[in-house]
């Protein structure tokens, strides 16, 4: 009974890694193996239960010279690192040659000449080449531990993880074989003879298993519950053979099963947990516990107040010791721009960015939840015909290890992602098992919608910082002109304290700070719309030569500054284009006033009209130059911001708004085009320049 | 107030001028200073009697020149009243601890009444 069921589930077995595609050989030799020993089940099925014929006799063993060489080719083909090749495999096929002379020699009946069935016990009649077959046996069974303990030896991470599944495969069918085949028969016991080739079935799923997946679970897991599973199930069969057969003169029926029954209903879980903790701490000190973490996140969660900083942080560091890993860090969006790097645990402290374009985030933000594993990636992709479809993986695994990381999470909000959490190699050189990758998703999803919060928040307090901010220069800039003319009419109002020429002159103050005070007004309400995205364009052709040339009047006019010299020029042939005549004049009056305010030594400013091709289309370039005080290289970088005034600038006019610049380039945007600026340094002038795309309809 | 002298720090023309004109017109003498730089030294320099402070002042703001003042012997009793258009309560507040007589709102005040403070002031030390 036990035969058909071995042939039935390893044959399975065979289906299901086959399912899993052929394309590395070391599946196709495992799928051959596992077929050869449902082949020996069967027949010897056949020879025990249907027709007990030398020819079924025969077969067992041609099957046997199979599966022994086919475990020497599978130990042959078993990888060690990511450079080894399927060439090793290929080239030992001719192995193959060894059984099929057995083979030969077997139906030959050179090997078993005739053969009993007596009492369910197999005795054949031995041949000639008989010893040679046991020879060649124990050859193979011996050179494959071998090469297996050599490899073992070498092997790192996951494929040491891999061969410690081969061998725990080994041991258990081993293990139970000898035992219920030699040490149990020795003490008399032979009903468990036929459970044997059972055993063979836990040998082919932990190998299939190593194989198969990608993440396989910590080994010593599986060890440790499998220890206690073991005891437990000793302790309990021991408790109802007591009950059963000793004790079973005390107790009537149903008594017998129900004491042992209670017994167990009572004590099972305090034992397992007895046993459990047993087996940590003699095994498993380091070993980190589920529900322990997770209790940890929960504190966390509480105590961080939802500082953004203090949340990360403590995420981290719980993480990076419970896998205990070298480094780790954690990303978060700031919309529009790209992810920030917010916490590194590491020996080097940089700090990095990703940008949108990076082949990472494609991944992570895309549906589900996908880890990425950069050894995992790597070690998927070694036969050169998979290259192709694998190439967009190796991008992945390329572009963690540019920043150093071998795992990248999602931190995933309602299907969106906000972060992502990096983390690094294990100190201990093991790959990311499965228990590990199931931590990380419980963990991660347990955060997740905190560090929305805590992120909100924090976005939410740096608008009512900008707010504020915005609020007090506003309220200053606004007030000064005021000021300063509700004083100079209060002294204007007394007849008698101002001389005719002092009241000529306070009245002119008066005057321009009230222009000053509707300009700046005027312009706030600009920045106001231009923040909220609502710059409408009227578009219509203009002559931008004859708006300078307007608008440099307009500027001479209200400065007051009739001497300056304002020259226009033009390069060729400028041709009528579609632009919004008001707000390109607002531009033109925003560089001109600044040339002429900051021009205190050489009165004069030079434009320049062109025509360009830039940013692959036709554009007419106006450059303004002026000879006056020039920008620093800090001051370059911010002279487009809102509210920024050099402190050149400043000194020479106290009074300014510093957001006409603002305003003019985000005009110009408006239209397609750019705005940038020149300066050799303090006192060497500045050109500013900005280009109109060449618009016709 | 004959042989009073007030320093006005203060980067904006627009300001400086009425209130020169106004002290000018009570026969109190002014120095102005378009910066801290120039404010501080002018400060050790002639020893005004009172300083009418601004904060918004390009590179060192008046916070940091009030701090400066109070800090050196020569300058730390030189009554100082802060002229600013930043109202906010913590701006004041600082002001006020770091050794500022006063703390005017410009444009919530008449020029009259602010040259009247400083008499007064000015009168309480002979």
């Amino acid at each position: 009974m036990a035969l058909i069921i071995t042939f039935i589930l390893n044959s399975s077995l065979a289906a299901f890694v086959l399912s899993r595609g052929l394309r590395k050989p070391l599946n196709v030799i495992f799928v051959a193996f596992c077929l050869g020993i449902a082949g020996w089940a069967l027949s010897l099925f056949v020879l025990f239960n249907v027709q007990q014929s030398l020819f079924w006799g025969e077969l067992p063993f041609a099957f046997a010279a199979f599966i022994l060489t086919l475990f020497l080719l599978f130990a042959i083909a078993v990888e060690t690192s990511e450079k080894d090749g399927a060439e090793r495999a290929k080239r030992a096929l001719f192995l193959l040659i060894a059984p099929l002379i057995f083979a030969i020699l077997i139906f030959k009946h050179l090997v078993v000449v005739s053969l009993k069935i007596e009492n369910g016990v197999l005795s054949p009649t031995t041949g000639a080449a008989y010893s040679y077959f046991v020879y060649f046996v124990i050859l193979c069974a011996v050179a494959s531990l071998a090469v297996l303990v050599y490899k073992y030896k070498a092997a790192k991470g996951i494929f040491k993880l891999r061969l410690k599944y081969v061998f725990l495969g080994l041991a258990l069918f081993f293990i139970p074989a000898i035992v219920t085949n030699a040490v149990l028969p020795y003490f008399g016991i032979r009903d468990f003879n036929v459970l044997g080739p059972l055993f063979s079935f836990f040998m082919l799923t932990a190998i299939s298993y190593a194989i198969v997946r990608h993440h396989l679970m910590d080994i010593s897991v599986i060890i440790r519950r499998g220890t206690v599973f073991t005891i437990l199930f000793t302790v309990i069969s021991f408790l109802y053979a007591l009950f059963g057969s000793f004790f079973g003169d005390f107790f009537p029926n149903p008594w017998k099963f129900l004491i042992p029954s209670l017994i167990v209903i009572a004590g099972f879980l305090p034992l397992k947990n007895f046993l459990e903790t047993i087996t940590d701490k003699t095994f498993f000190r380091r070993h980190y516990h589920l529900d322990e973490i997770l209790g940890r996140i929960n504190k966390i969660i509480f105590e961080s107040n939802l500082s953004l900083d203090n949340l990360l942080a403590s995420f981290n560091r719980l993480i990076v010791d419970a896998l205990k890993l070298n480094r780790g860090a954690i990303l978060i969006l700031i919309p529009k721009d790209s992810f920030i790097s917010r916490q590194m645990i590491s020996d080097t402290a940089e700090n990095f960015e990703l940008t949108f374009d990076n082949p990472l985030i494609g991944r992570l933000a895309a549906p589900g939840f996908r880890i990425i594993d950069k050894e995992d990636i790597e070690n998927g992709a070694r036969n050169p015909h998979d290259a192709a479809v694998h190439s967009h993986d190796r991008r992945l695994a390329d572009a963690l290890g540019k920043i150093g990381f071998n795992l990248a999470i999602p931190i995933k909000y309602k299907e969106q992602l906000i972060g992502i959490c990096l983390l690094g190699e294990k100190k201990s050189g093991d790959p990311f098992f499965a228990n590990d990758i199931v931590l990380l998703e419980h963990s991660v999803n347990a955060i997740a919608p905190i560090i929305e919060n805590a992120r909100m928040y924090e976005e939410l307090k740096k608008t009512d910082d900008a707010k504020s901010r915005f609020i007090s220069i506003v309220s200053h800039q606004l007030r000064t002109p005021l000021s300063s003319a509700r004083w100079n009419l209060e002294l204007l109002q007394d007849e008698e304290t101002l001389s005719p020429e002092e009241r000529k002159s306070a009245f002119g103050d008066v005057h321009r700070s009230v222009v000053a005070t509707i300009n700046n007004l005027n312009s706030l309400l600009l920045v106001l719309d231009i923040e909220q995205g609502k710059i409408f364009l009227d578009l219509a052709p203009g002559n931008i030569l004859q708006d300078i040339k307007e608008t440099a009047r307009t500027v001479k006019n209200d400065i007051g500054a009739g001497n300056f010299e304002i020259n226009v020029k033009a390069e060729g042939d400028i041709p009528e284009i579609h632009y919004d005549a008001n707000k390109i004049r607002f531009v033109i009056y925003a560089l001109l006033h600044n040339a002429l305010t900051y021009s205190p030594m050489v009165k004069k400013t030079d434009i320049l009209v062109s025509q360009k091709v830039m940013a692959d289309s036709n554009n007419l370039v106006v450059a303004i130059s002026d000879y006056g005080i020039g920008i620093t290289e800090l001051a370059k970088a911010e002279i487009f911001k809102k509210f920024f005034r050099a402190d050149e600038a400043r000194s020479l006019a106290p009074s300014g708004f510093g957001i006409n610049t603002y305003i003019a380039r985000s005009f110009i945007a408006a239209h397609g085009g750019q705005m940038w600026l020149e300066s050799k340094g303090i006192g060497q002038g500045t050109t500013f320049y900005f280009r109109l795309p060449i618009r016709h309809n | 107030m004959e042989n009073k002298k007030v320093l006005i720090v203060e980067d904006d023309q627009a300001i400086i001028k009425p209130m020169v004109l106004l002290f000018g017109k009570k026969r109190i003498a002014t120095l102005t200073a378009a910066n801290a730089e120039e404010g501080l030294l002018i400060a050790y320099r002639d020893a005004p009697d009172l300083i009418l402070l601004d904060i918004l002042m390009p590179k060192i703001d008046g916070f940091m020149m009030l701090e400066k003042l109070k800090s050196d012997e020569k300058t730390k009793n030189i009554p100082v009243f802060i002229i600013s258009n930043l109202g906010s309560d913590e701006k004041i507040k600082r002001g006020m601890e770091l050794g500022a007589k006063k703390y005017f709102i410009k444009t919530n005040w008449s020029l009259s009444d602010i040259v009247k403070s400083t008499e007064e002031e000015l009168a309480s030390h002979s």
